[in-house]
């Protein structure tokens, strides 16, 4: 007997067998009805009764004990639909079939990266690994977890990393491949920025817990199915407008859903563009961003589907840049940027033009199979390629003054003269273009600048006469080629047993040079290098300073190589299982994964410097390393439940870290492999209560990094023990240990008439508890190592996150189809990330070796904390509001969404901030090179409308 | 199917303007504007006459004074360093400003513009500044603000240097590009690097002859120029420089190389070196003058900063293995040190003995120069007895004498300053100056025991003496 029962807007159907006990039994599966993926976690309560049920990992419910009669069924998951029905329960085994849950809003919600001020960080940021707003969207899944959603929605602004961790910790997916980045392993979210309508199938996990697709990071894992027959059957097109990195974006998609002859496409493109109009909030933050995307599925059987995705995602950027608070003040704004400047047209226009330009397009091609080898054993198998340019501008210049407008020397806190103090303070704030780059000027220089060049290209006895360009705008490539191939397999051994388990193969080439994109009026560039020809020692030997040492002088023009021409080249290798037990009262799992990793440069010019190193293929580095992971959850009762996780994995280096100087030679931080790798170790156990009208988690945990490094390059103005006087230095630190521990509390309650409440908590505190040593090199003599240092990082805070957080929310849902949220959020105890040379002996004390106590700072003492302490960035409070709407015309949707961020414009929220790395030794005034801060967003929305068929 | 091509059609559309709309683009250069010409309303002499003999005068901040002139001396080389100097019809004037590579806007030839508003004309020794203070060691124009000050304006102009002789140079010619004829390097300099280039730290004063008056004048030379390593002509000819003065002393400074065209013969020919041993055997027993157009050239063994030889001297070692001491009219201290190696012109000098010591007498201070640091002589390792049987061979060197004994006293001056040295083969005296400006050492106690010696050996008369540098050379 086959009955139909119809729940709401979705359908289940249900099986009545033959009647073996006096009490029954209901079963069912639930999915999700727009990514069709099985739902694990979904609470099923028999509504008036203490009966409930779970569902399992791979959907199903079962619930025991039941009466024959009329009863009502709740079904409820945190992201979904409410499902509330009646029916009447046969005697013996009731089987419900499929249920499907409606994402609560999910076409509402925006991507948390429109909601996060996108502030860029500089290159040397990114080569070295400060970690960015980036993070926050690799756990992002905002409709299944409160916490989730408050990391994503609510704390992304103060640049909120979870537990502190970098983004490296946390795995993210697409179709089965990892986008995370070989060389810095940081998430790749660029590739796919403003394709949000095809993004959304995301699952996630947070932390230690199972995954069914990888064995996952301590900070967790994400997967994305771009696949076209999950693509929800639509088509739709969206306008947005809002005052943050960008403001106005238009998207437009159009999903067949899976046709009656298998086939299932999906398009979708968006553009985005900052207009640098009135609703700007960082003056030369340009955005022009497009992106397109293509799936083309085809179901080809029961057991077989394959499918292929082409995404990208063009984009030209002007960055914003970071800022000593002196300039901000100036300029009368915390958004003051440094990097642009006027340039007069030839018509007399006035252009803003920014100096630090990013340029990327890394087309992304994708094809996937899903084979189902029974009904429960999956395999699936991707292979994809990437490749393309990602270019950044920077001023270059040559034997001339740094035209950077905040350069310390330009600042009226560098001026001791009053009345020249105040001069400099009045021109820089009542001429804004003082305060930004002279384009204009830099011109003319370049037009004035003629002179000869001798033995020009390396011939012998010629000259070159010319104007030989002082400024330039260069452009830093990293250009790359990603390959991967992985396959997974899910399979069901029995009820209680699911084993998983893949391989996967990366293959990475990035090819890092420097070509010439403006020599603004010169007529050439010569690539040489400043610094080293700069070094009189060096005036002997004209070889040294030659970039290019097999083509002398060569002469620039517009696109030519430059500077330095490297491949990072990375192979990694991996291989994972798990074996995940569901029982009545305790589930657990348990997985391991072995990984090889292989790296080496590649030289394409032969540097001057180091004619022996730095041209052609280099020896291969390689690491072993794996991880183990298990965990164990036990359920009181339906609602209630304690769980406990835990994680032991080593990790190779990333490339970008391990060479020294990679942009100029073949050599890495230690030859000694095997000390590079570092480990760590991860707890966490919590408690978690679902019922229909309160859900709530506690999870406290506990990680400990061991024996980490950092390498920097910077120039460090007191280098050795003797001698006074600075130089660019690559500074290394080794035997970081990081501990990283706290609680991280969500609750939220649901009154009956559509009003709920939530609040989060995220108490942590993540420390260094080591005190690494620090050994520097000449960035132009490789030979020697100039000196060892103690730095006394040991309980310094990890900087630029707020290690507390707290947020308290409202929303009601009206059944007009409209929603109004609320959320007030503190955040506090974030630090700035600190100069490791200002924590040595060197920089509290007078001279290099103090016998006594007048020649160090006396402990204790003001001047000592200014030099020591880390600095606190104040605790601030903000308010977010988020209103929605949605109307059926005929056949037609029209949804509208206006988000509302930082509501009482608080414009001097200071995100991160880092200390520079020059430090004034001699006078030991940790002013004369202030720290230099990002500030959050005052207020800002964004205005969205959509008309979907 | 039809609405559906449309709707493919406009998509596709779309996609490709998203595309391209996100390409970047490129700037055009901007309009060449025209060079500000500004009102020039004071001269740079009646700058200088303004401020007459006071220190400074201060430029009230609505003052509208605005001095010119044309960029003679920039920062292109590096010889000169963070200054441009600028020249009018009437005199010139150095303008210090905090800022690098000055020459890219400022280059030789620019004329400038120099509002005084706010500014000083301030007296630095015997030369005047532009200056952002009343005081002149903190006159540089700020990075921040020097524009608001100085003014470029037309390229390309040209400044005749005036001729001059040592002798013709006057305080008016300060801070003007000048061009002096018939001078060449002293011998000391001439041939040799600019400056050093290799242990940078400040600059060399190298000095310039003028071959009709005789007359010498200090040029300075920046180690930081991009020109230290190269060698200075030998030749004669002709220079220009910025006429200058550093506390005080005038000095010349050129702006790079090609303001120095030494291409004729010298007035005063190049000595040729002699060894030490050749100079030795010209000495015959009275009063010696030193052969013409002859210099020795050694390492210094001697160490006044100790003070345990005459203030005036110094013992000079060279490859020959014999030494010689020269004595000069003014203390070297300070100016010649242990390791150097000098060059000194003995043409002309007087080649005598003191109380027994050869010594080249009375050598003006001019006639030697240091040509390198640093440097280090090996000791022989001689017995006394070798010593004593022959005195004249060993005079004015470097030996060390092993397994001695030290008697006569407890302290290096005891006894007058003269203990004696026993190796087993022989004694001498282990001399230390005292009296009323004794050697810094002298009061300090002498080992016992068996040491080893090391010192330069002299004669007092009928003594053989060996004077240590220090106590270091007793072990």
């Amino acid at each position: 007997m086959i009955l139909r029962h119809v729940f709401s807007l979705t359908f289940i159907t249900f099986l009545s067998t033959i009647q073996l006990f006096a009490q029954s039994t209901v079963t069912g599966t639930i999915k999700d009805n727009v990514s069709n993926e099985l739902l694990p976690g979904v609470l099923v309560e028999v509504e008036g009764t203490d009966q409930y049920a779970q569902t399992s990992i791979s959907g199903v419910f079962t619930i025991e004990g039941l009466e024959a009669g009329e009863i009502s069924l709740l079904i409820s998951a945190e992201g979904y639909e409410l499902i509330r029905s009646s029916f009447t329960v046969k005697l013996g085994s009731n089987d419900l079939g499929e249920i499907s849950l409606k994402p609560s809003f999910t076409d509402e919600n925006t991507d948390s990266e429109d909601l996060v001020p996108t502030i860029m960080l500089s290159d040397e940021e990114v080569e070295s690994g400060s970690s960015g707003t980036q993070t926050v969207s690799g756990i992002l899944n905002a409709r299944r977890d409160i916490f989730t959603s408050k990391v994503a929605f609510a704390w992304s602004v103060a640049r909120f990393r979870i537990r502190g961790y970098d983004s490296d910790n946390t795995q993210l997916y697409m179709n089965g491949i990892q986008m995370n980045d070989l060389e810095s392993g940081r998430p790749t979210w660029w590739t796919w920025s403003g394709l949000n309508d095809v993004t959304r199938n995301r699952n996630s996990v947070i932390g230690l817990g199972v995954t069914d697709f990888a064995s996952g990071d301590i900070g967790g894992a994400s997967f994305l199915d771009v696949r076209a027959s999950k693509q929800r059957k639509q088509f739709r097109v969206t306008y947005t407008f809002a005052n943050r990195s960008y403001n106005h974006r238009l998207m437009a998609t159009y999903n067949t859903g899976v046709m009656e002859n298998g086939w299932a496409f999906s398009f979708s493109g968006s553009y985005r563009l900052s207009d640098q109009g009135p609703w700007t909030y960082i003056k030369g933050a340009t955005y022009n961003g497009g992106s397109y995307f293509v799936g083309v599925e085809k179901i080809i059987n029961n057991k077989h589907s394959i499918a292929l995705n082409v995404i990208g995602s063009p984009n030209v950027r002007g960055k914003g840049g970071p800022a000593v608070q002196e300039m901000f003040d100036l300029a009368g704004t915390n958004y003051y940027n440094p990097n642009w400047g006027y340039q007069t047209a030839p018509d007399g226009r006035q252009l803003v033009r920014n100096s630090r330009m990013t340029d990327s397009h890394q087309p992304l091609f994708l094809l996937s199979h899903e084979s189902k080898i029974n009904e429960d054993i999956k395999l699936h198998s991707s292979v994809s390629y990437q490749f393309g340019k990602y270019g950044s501008t920077a001023l270059d210049w040559y034997n001339a003054e740094d035209p950077r407008p905040d350069y310390y020397r330009k600042l009226p806190s560098y001026i001791e003269d009053p009345y020249q103090q105040q001069l400099a303070t009045d021109l820089l704030m009542n001429n804004e273009s003082l305060r930004q780059i002279q384009w204009d000027r830099l011109y003319d220089i370049n037009r004035n600048a003629y002179e000869f060049v001798a033995d020009p290209n390396g011939v012998m006895g010629d000259t070159l006469y010319g104007n030989r360009s002082r400024y330039i705008v260069e452009e830093r490539r990293y250009d790359s080629q990603k390959a991967n191939a992985a396959m997974w397999m899910n399979a069901k051994v029995n009820d209680f047993l699911r084993i998983d388990g893949g391989l996967s193969y990366q293959f990475y080439n990035s090819r890092n040079f420097k070509v010439v994109d403006d020599l603004l009026g010169g007529d050439f560039y010569v690539d040489i290098n400043r610094f080293v020809q700069r070094d009189s020692a060096n005036s002997s030997n004209p070889d040294v300073y030659q970039n290019d040492v097999d083509n002398p002088n060569r002469i620039l023009a517009v696109g030519d190589v430059f500077g330095y021409d490297y491949e990072a080249i990375v192979h990694k290798a991996r291989a994972w299982a798990q074996a995940a037990f569901t029982f009545k009262k305790i589930d657990f799992f348990l997985s391991g994964q072995g990984e090889f990793t292989s790296f080496y440069r590649k030289g394409n010019m032969r540097n001057g410097l180091f004619p022996d190193n730095s041209f052609g293929l280099q020896d291969p580095k390689n690491f072993f390393t794996y991880g183990t992971k298990a965990g164990l959850t036990y359920k009181i009762d339906g609602r209630n439940y304690v769980f406990a996780n835990a994680s032991y994995q080593t990790k190779a280096p990333y490339f970008r870290y391990t060479y020294i100087s990679p942009r100029v030679r073949d050599q890495i931080i230690s030859e000694n492999l095997d000390s590079l790798i570092s480990s760590n170790y991860s707890f966490e156990a919590g408690y978690m209560l679902r019922s229909p009208k309160i859900k709530a988690r506690a999870v406290a945990y506990y990680t400990k990094f061991v024996n980490r490094f950092y390498q920097r390059s910077f120039y460090l103005d007191l280098v050795t023990t003797t001698d006074a006087g600075g130089a660019f230095v690559n500074y290394i630190m080794r035997g970081i240990d990081q501990q990283h521990m706290g609680i991280e509390i969500a609750a939220e309650y649901k009154f009956d008439m559509g009003l709920s409440i939530s609040a989060a908590a995220s108490i942590g505190e993540y420390t260094y508890t080591t005190r690494p040593q620090a050994s520097f090199f000449l960035d132009n003599d490789p030979t020697t190592e100039i000196d060892t240092r103690t730095v006394y990082l040991k309980d310094f805070y990890i900087p630029n996150t707020p290690q507390m957080t707290y947020n308290i929310g409202a929303t009601y849902r009206s059944k007009k189809y409209w929603m109004l949220s609320v959320n007030f959020n503190y955040f506090h105890r974030s630090f700035v990330d600190v100069n490791p040379d200002r924590r040595t002996l060197r920089a509290v004390s007078y001279t290099p070796n103090p016998d006594v106590q007048q020649q160090a700072v006396e402990p204790g003492s003001e001047l000592w904390e200014s030099i020591l302490a880390q600095e606190e960035l104040p605790g601030r409070f903000t308010c977010d509001l988020f209103f929605s709407k949605s109307w059926k015309v005929d056949n037609y949707f029209i949804y509208l969404n206006i988000g509302v961020s930082n509501i009482l414009n608080a414009t001097d929220i200071r995100t991160s901030g880092f200390e520079q790395y020059r430090f004034d030794y001699a006078e030991k005034n940790v002013d004369k090179f202030p720290p230099k801060y990002y500030y959050a967003y005052g207020t800002n929305f964004m205005v969205q409308v959509a008309f979907r068929i | 199917m039809k609405a559906k091509n449309v709707k493919s059609a406009a998509f596709l559309l779309l996609v490709i303007l998203f595309i391209v709309s996100s390409c970047r683009k490129q700037y055009d250069t901007p309009p060449i504007s025209d060079l500000p010409v500004l009102t020039q309303n004071m001269t740079i002499q009646a700058l200088k006459d303004s401020l007459g003999a006071a220190q400074y005068l201060a430029f009230d901040t609505s003052s509208t004074f605005v001095i010119g002139g044309v960029v003679v001396a920039d920062d292109r080389s590096g010889n000169f360093y963070k200054t441009l100097i600028i020249q009018d019809s009437t005199g010139g004037i150095s303008i210090p400003i905090d800022g690098f590579d000055l020459y890219n806007e400022y280059p030789v030839g620019r004329y400038v513009f120099v509002r005084m508003a706010g500014l000083y004309a301030v007296r630095d020794g015997n030369v005047v500044i532009v200056s952002s203070s009343s005081n002149a060691s903190e006159s540089r124009l700020p990075q921040a603000t020097y524009r608001n000050f100085v003014i470029g304006g037309s390229y390309g102009n040209t400044v005749t240097p005036a001729i001059k002789t040592f002798g013709s140079l006057t305080f008016n010619d300060l801070n003007t590009l000048v061009t002096i004829e018939n001078v060449e390097f002293a011998a000391c300099f001439a041939g040799a690097a600019y400056a050093n280039a290799s242990n940078p730290s400040s600059g060399v004063n190298v000095d310039l002859n003028e071959c009709t008056s005789g007359g010498t004048q200090i040029l300075r030379n920046s180690d930081f120029s991009d020109f230290a390593a190269q060698l200075m002509p030998t030749g004669n000819g002709s220079i220009t420089v910025i006429y200058s003065s550093y506390n005080s002393s005038p000095q010349l400074l050129i702006r790079d190389p090609s303001d120095i065209n030494f291409t004729d013969a010298r007035c005063v020919a190049l000595p040729t070196q002699m060894p030490i041993d050749s100079v030795r055997m010209l000495f015959d027993n009275g009063t010696t003058v030193g052969p013409a157009n002859r210099k020795i050239e050694g390492i210094v063994i001697s160490d006044l900063e100790y003070e345990n030889i005459d203030y005036k001297s110094i013992a000079v070692q060279d490859e020959s293995g014999r030494g010689i001491v020269c004595r000069f009219l003014s203390s070297p201290t300070g100016d010649i040190n242990l390791g150097d190696k000098v060059r000194v012109d003995i043409g002309g000098q007087t080649l005598s003995e003191y109380n027994g010591l050869l010594q080249v007498n009375n050598v003006p201070n001019e006639k030697a120069c240091v040509v390198s640091s640093g440097n280090e002589t090996v000791p022989t390792i001689v017995t006394i007895s070798q010593i004593n049987a022959d005195i004249e061979r060993y005079e004015s060197t470097l030996v060390t004498i092993k397994d001695a004994t030290i008697s006569g006293g407890t302290t290096y001056g005891s006894n007058f300053g003269n203990l004696t040295l026993d190796d087993g083969t022989g004694t001498m005296t282990l001399r230390t100056i005292t009296g009323s400006f004794p050697a810094t050492f002298a009061s300090e106690s002498v080992p016992t025991g068996t040491v080893s010696v090391t010192g330069v050996i002299s004669q007092f008369n009928t003594t053989n003496q060996i004077s240590i540098r220090n106590t270091t050379d007793v072990q």
